[in-house]
């Protein structure tokens, strides 16, 4: 009875104007995000000719010595991209929050240098500088008789990815050394431990789940990703051999399919292996005392192992920058360490020729990131502000796109828009450009929600009833005090969803119909498979890059402004 | 080595049905096996195969009359070839018996050399490069020439041997074989020569055998690899290889697959095809109709090569062996060629005159050797490396060849219509990468280089260095097949997003 009449109240305070948006943003999710995946599943259990239920794609899956081949690969290049990043990342988390180290700054810098730059940008670079014949090893050759195999076969994806995402682990890791009480470190020196044993038993156990959560993410993402793989030509690994089913076979092949369904389950996995680990910080938290580890001076041995350190993983971390900065300038570059003579000719080639691939993306990322900045906001606010039911469950749809990698949702727009005909033109709906937005715009979804969220969280609801107690309508509210407030947050978001979804390339590769609609980074991945276009491929590149630095650097000063105007208003 | 993990009881089914139907039917496997399993249990068929042969050998001549006076041939013919001949041949010579042995040239070249079985007398077959093993390997005796009316030469090929090994008694062109009505439903056109075989519209139309198991079909690898050149030879062949249907278990298995309408177009010797053709022609069988559309022709770049007849050296009838030969080479024996179920070119051409209207005459015929000169010296020295190389690189990669070509076809037609920089670097790649051939040209003509590889026998394992290699052909054949799809994948995706229809089929 109590339960029937809550539910009656509820439903009497729904207002018209939130339930609108609520469906919209909903029938917006259910269309573009859970059809298509839920097609991708279902055409993997079905049967290619009659339609029925079956298992026996996954039993060819699994029966497949190049598709178990290929799963063993992308599982242990995801693991061993885990291992490498987690080698440079804990040194300089160690350094960090252990020790009083003046290269603060350049840590920072390093923790965001790589991300910068998408991972399938630099791997042609890094091919130059430390392939078979790059400069490193002809370089070691020359002076010492021996090379050292870093881009050999899944070397290559281990190494050029380890170096893209091991910030993800050095932020998270950080933040749960810079968590951990002081006070269990003092009782446990005071109980007489100290050295590794304090460290193995004491500060790695409690810094674990954040270390996890950072590792989990860098796995998803390198078990995810196409982009580098197949710039590296190497193929026999998941997301290749999904892409390359559907763009050899055709959309009807169940293969592709089944693999996106392994793509997805071992997703959820690290996911849930991910939110296991942060289960244990909540633990950790609530004994919170004082702030992070003992800080120690370093003794002048040690700074200059520390300094040593940091500026070897610098180097590692500009390498791509610099051989692709390189590349972009050089006239020929093959068998020596530099190029033969620099020019200014492929910029030009790539203004004159390819001006399109930079229009196109200016104009998809920006549609996709307004797009994701509208619904985050939307997300958030009805999440936050209202009472609507199963709001959360908005927030938790648009949250589930972090499990789908890009070649899924891909595959999934393919399968489920390729037979809806277009208004007026009759040609295939997966072939209208605005399906790349879409698919761009809810890859990037969850970053902006995050950052709309957060900003809404931080706009005191006092405000809006003030306004309300002035007259204000809702809608009126929203608009002149909710969305001013939170302007910041969804400028960033804005931002960050702009720069990202600039460089994507796993949906757009799939989803790329002709030449004349292409964005950047598949312009960026034809001209890096021939040896003639590499020059401009990286001219193309470098403007890749000046985007997303550009817009990372204006994320961060709109929140860095943020943060200070709330510090001087309270 | 790898052959000898497949010989497990769990084949044994598999050995017990191809006996069967080796004892039903001597000549022809008629529903052919899958290439690869056949070519994988090689070791024990040949041991079946020579079972059979010796069950199979004509009852009168098994039981044997008089020992001194039978001669025994080892020939790869059909017994609609050697039975006429057999039967003349008796007649001519009341006192004399001919035993026939019926094997594969390639299989008869091991038996040979590893002097296994029963003494043999004569060595009768088409392949010249055969005839060449066993004199490099000191097993034939010399013979005399016989006065046949026969230049020295047709084209540039001499037709006996200039070392007087062995004595030519037929003319062989080899060419192609096609079934019109099958090329008329498909819209193929006939083709010409070697060169058209490797064009994209004959794809999966086409049949052949491996030069392992046919000599026939190792002399057209070997014609075009010294018409050729070495790398630009296996290049043709590599990307004739992207067409094939099937590669069948025996010679007569390619005439009989275009009879059968399983492919298209084959290659083979002439007289196979040309016996179909007057067969069906004569409409004797209505239930081979479909095989009334049966075509020869030999490619534009063809050339005639002798069939040979030898003695072999320590022969137990050496006498009876020299009447055979004068026999097949007299104008009675020369006549015989001409029959419908024989259909060969005699080397006489006195016989000619006799021959129906329209009878293909070498003599009478430009062909395309005037200034290429068949070296069957070279030819002997390699014949090994060139059956394991194309084995490896052909008969046990046919689905990946048909892929691999259909795909860089696809994009150079795209290309043509559409050229993109990027799209053609990444074919040149790709063709580079699908015609490479491990073994290079200096290797090729080294003695040396080839000296280690053997046809497996059963029970006699292939020399380490012999496994190596073959290990190592594999390995290359694969990669290079790997690179080559994948760069005319990434070729195709650019090529279709170009033309705007999206980067899949």
């Amino acid at each position: 009875m109590t339960s029937l009449a809550l539910t009656r109240d509820r439903i009497a305070r729904v207002r018209p104007g939130p339930a609108l948006a609520a469906l919209l943003i909903a029938a917006f999710l259910l269309l573009f995000l859970v059809v298509p995946v839920v097609q991708v599943i279902f055409v993997a259990f079905q049967d290619k000719t009659t339609g029925a239920f079956t298992l026996v794609n996954f039993a060819d899956f699994f029966q497949n010595d190049l598709f178990m081949r290929s799963f063993w690969n992308s599982f242990y290049v995801s693991a061993m991209s885990v291992v490498v990043a987690s080698l440079l990342a804990l040194p300089l988390a160690y350094l960090t929050t252990r020790f009083e180290f003046r290269g603060a700054v350049l840590i920072q810098s390093l923790g965001i240098i790589p991300l910068i730059m998408p991972p399938f940008i630099g791997a042609v670079a890094m091919q130059l500088l430390f392939g078979r014949n790059g400069s490193v090893n002809l370089l070691l050759r020359d002076h010492f008789g021996f090379s050292i195999p870093f881009m050999e076969g899944l070397n290559g994806v281990i190494f050029v990815q380890s170096i893209h995402y091991f910030p993800f682990i050095l932020i998270n890791l950080s933040a749960s050394l810079r968590n951990i009480d002081r006070a269990m470190e003092e009782s446990a020196q005071n109980l007489g431990c100290h050295g590794f044993r304090l460290f193995r038993r004491i500060v790695f156990p409690l810094a674990m789940p954040g270390y996890v959560a950072g590792a989990s993410l860098v796995f998803i993402k390198v078990f995810d990703d196409l982009g580098t793989p197949l710039l590296l030509n190497v193929n026999d690994m998941l997301a290749p051999q999904a892409y390359l089913r559907i763009s050899s076979i055709g959309i009807a092949d169940p293969m592709g399919y089944v693999i996106s369904v392994v793509l997805i389950a071992c997703s959820l996995l690290a996911l849930w292996v991910s939110a296991l680990a942060m289960r244990g910080k909540d633990y950790a938290t609530v004994q919170r005392g004082g702030g992070g580890l003992a800080k120690r001076r370093l003794k002048p041995l040690e700074m200059v192992a520390a300094y040593g350190i940091v500026l070897l993983i610098l180097v590692l971390v500009l390498a791509p920058h610099v051989g692709l900065g390189l590349l972009s300038f050089a006239t020929i570059w093959s068998f020596s360490p530099v190029p033969d003579a620099f020019t200014l000719k492929h910029y030009q080639t790539v203004f004159t020729e390819s001006g399109q691939y930079i229009t196109n993306t200016l104009l998809y990322a920006s549609l996709a990131a307004l797009l994701d900045v509208v619904i985050g906001t939307a997300i958030a606010y009805l999440v936050l502000r209202t009472k609507l039911p199963g709001r959360q469950w908005l927030d938790y749809i648009a949250m589930a796109a972090l499990a789908v990698p890009g070649v899924v949702l891909g595959i999934g727009y393919l399968r489920s828009f390729y037979d809806v005909p277009m208004p007026f033109t009759g040609q295939p709906l997966s072939n209208f450009w605005l399906i790349l937005v879409f698919a761009l715009a809810i890859r990037r979804l969850p970053y902006a929600l995050r950052a709309c969220t957060a900003a809404l969280q931080q706009v005191s609801s006092s405000l809006e009833e003030a306004a309300e107690n002035l007259g204000a309508t809702k809608l009126r509210t929203v608009g002149r005090i909710v969305v001013p407030l939170m302007s910041g947050g969804i400028l960033a978001g804005f931002v960050t969803s702009f720069a990202t979804a600039a460089v994507e390339l796993s949906a757009t590769i799939m989803l790329v119909h002709s030449q004349s609609d292409a964005p950047l980074a598949y312009g960026l991945y034809v001209y890096m498979q021939s040896a003639a276009g590499r020059g401009p491929g990286a001219a193309l590149g470098i403007f890749a890059v000046i985007i997303v630095g550009l817009g990372t650097y204006l994320s961060h000063v709109v929140i860095e402004r943020g943060r200070r105007e709330r510090g001087q208003d309270h | 080595m790898r052959r000898a993990a497949f010989t497990g009881p769990a084949r044994w089914p598999y050995l017990r049905g191809m006996d069967r139907r080796r004892l039903q039917s001597s000549r022809t496997l008629r529903e052919e096996p899958p290439f690869h399993r056949a070519g994988r249990c090689g070791g024990w068929l040949r041991g079946v195969a020579a079972v059979a042969a010796v069950l199979l050998l004509p009852a009168p001549a098994a039981l044997g009359q008089e020992g001194a006076a039978a001669v025994t041939v080892l020939t790869s013919y059909p017994a609609s070839f050697y039975e006429p001949v057999r039967e003349a041949f008796e007649q001519a010579h009341p006192d004399r018996r001919l035993r026939v042995v019926n094997t594969k040239t390639t299989a008869a070249i091991t038996q040979l050399q590893d002097r296994a079985g029963e003494e043999v007398d004569v060595f009768w077959a088409s392949a010249p490069d055969a005839f060449e093993v066993l004199k490099a390997a000191g097993l034939l005796a010399p013979v005399v020439s016989r006065p046949t009316g026969a230049p020295a030469t047709v084209g540039n090929q001499p037709i006996d041997d200039p070392d007087g090994a062995y004595l030519g008694f037929a003319l062989s062109g080899y060419g192609l074989v096609w079934d019109q009505p099958y090329l008329d439903r498909h819209g193929i056109a006939a083709p010409r020569g070697w060169e058209d075989l490797r064009r994209s519209g004959y794809a999966r139309h086409l049949g052949i055998t491996a030069p392992s198991r046919s000599g026939t079909m190792h002399l057209m690898v070997e014609t075009v690899l010294q018409l050729h050149g070495w790398e630009r030879g296996w290049a043709t062949w590599l990307e004739i290889a992207g067409n094939l249907a099937t590669v069948t278990a025996r010679s007569y298995g390619v005439v009989e697959g275009v009879a059968r309408g399983r492919f298209g177009i084959g290659l083979a010797i002439d007289f196979l095809g040309q016996g179909t053709e007057q067969r069906a022609g004569q409409g004797t069988e209505p239930g081979e109709a479909a095989g009334g559309g049966l075509r020869f022709a030999y490619p534009a770049d063809s050339v005639f090569l002798p069939a040979s007849v030898a003695v072999l050296r320590g022969a137990p009838n050496p006498d009876g062996a020299g009447a055979f030969i004068d026999f097949l080479l007299s104008p009675a024996g020369q006549a015989l060629m001409l029959r419908p179920d024989i259909g060969r070119l005699p080397v006489s051409p006195a016989a000619y005159a006799a021959a129906p209207a329209g009878y293909p005459n070498p003599y009478a015929r430009e062909t395309g050797d005037d200034l290429f000169l068949f070296d069957r010296a070279l030819s002997s020295r390699r014949y090994e490396l060139v059956n394991r190389l194309f084995d490896e690189l052909i008969t046990f990669r046919v689905r990946t060849l048909n892929r691999v070509w259909q795909l860089i076809h696809e994009g150079e037609s795209r290309l043509a219509a559409s050229p993109d920089p990027v799209a053609r670097d990444l074919l040149r790649a790709a063709r580079a990468a699908a015609t490479a051939v491990p073994v290079d040209a200096a290797q090729a003509v080294d003695p040396a280089f080839s000296a280690p590889l053997r046809r497996p026998s059963r029970g006699v394992p292939v020399s380490a260095r012999q496994g190596e290699l073959e290990a190592e052909w594999r390995a290359f054949s694969k990669s290079r097949l790997d690179t080559a799809l994948s760069a005319a994948e990434r070729a195709l995706v650019i090529l279709r997003v170009a033309a705007g229809e999206g980067g899949w089929p």
